[in-house]
């Protein structure tokens, strides 16, 4: 599972308040799941403001799961409503390796190729599906 | 604007007052900013009790993106500075970023 394409991300977007209902109805529109919203404060980089403490101010972080597929997508989505060429705030995604079944059926009315994909993500599975190749010997052994 | 691959994400778990110093040790080491968010700790080492009370300290947990090349000398002006090798100080992890989008870095 270590080098595999992950077909869920991990949305994290970090924006100025009151920008938060806007991006969750991005978010919806797109086909995210279990979206969180966090407060925090960011930190300016630049040293001196940090120095007289005025770099600091105050931002929500909203993390979110989204389809990989749409990731992009919505990555520009942030990128044109929230002006983050010119205005304060980030968005990123993280690849995510393992979900539990009641995250994971927040995504099956996606396509099917996708459910397929995501199901083998699901945690509650004890046996991990096998490689196509090993399948494949096991059927040749069978008609020997 | 989009980097792929060649950003990280560090996470750090430090007691609450302490992410000024995160902060400042990651800028030192060449970081710009940093996002920092409120949490409260029940590890082994936190749980305390006063008057029969329980107590979970607060902690602050601050994202840094940083890019790979950076990384690991900011991880270790980051334990250093916070001096995370003891036991309950706190911890501190890094993520790959797969997208990134802002309006300017590095």
């Amino acid at each position: 599972m270590g080098n595999k394409k992950s077909p869920i991300k991990l949305f994290c977007a970090v924006l100025q308040k009151n920008q938060i209902a806007e991006a969750t109805d991005i978010l919806d529109r797109q086909g995210a799941c279990a979206s969180n919203v966090l407060l925090g404060y960011r930190v300016r980089p630049e040293r001196q403001a940090s120095i007289w403490g005025i770099g600091e101010y105050d931002c929500d972080v909203i993390l979110s799961l989204v389809p990989a597929q749409t990731a992009n997508e919505i990555l520009n989505k942030f990128y044109t409503t929230f002006e983050l060429e010119t205005k304060l705030g980030l968005a990123f995604t993280i690849p995510i390796n393992a979900l539990s079944r009641n995250t994971l059926n927040g995504f099956f009315d996606m396509q099917k190729e996708t459910q397929e994909l995501i199901k083998q993500y699901d945690l509650s599975k004890t046996k991990q599906p096998e490689p196509e190749g090993a399948v494949v010997e096991d059927k040749k052994e069978a008609t020997e | 604007m989009i980097f792929k691959r060649d950003m990280s994400l560090i996470v750090t778990v430090v007691d609450s007052g302490f992410s000024t110093k995160v902060i400042d040790a990651s800028k030192l080491a060449g970081a710009d900013g940093a996002t920092v968010l409120q949490g409260r700790g029940t590890g082994i080492h936190e749980s305390t009790t006063f008057m029969g009370v329980g107590i979970q300290p607060g902690k602050d947990i601050v994202l840094i993106i940083v890019s790979k090349s950076h990384r690991k000398n900011i991880m270790k002006e980051i334990v250093r500075a916070c001096n995370l090798t003891t036991e309950g100080k706190g911890l501190t992890f890094c993520v790959p970023i797969d997208e990134l989008k802002e309006k300017k870095y590095f």
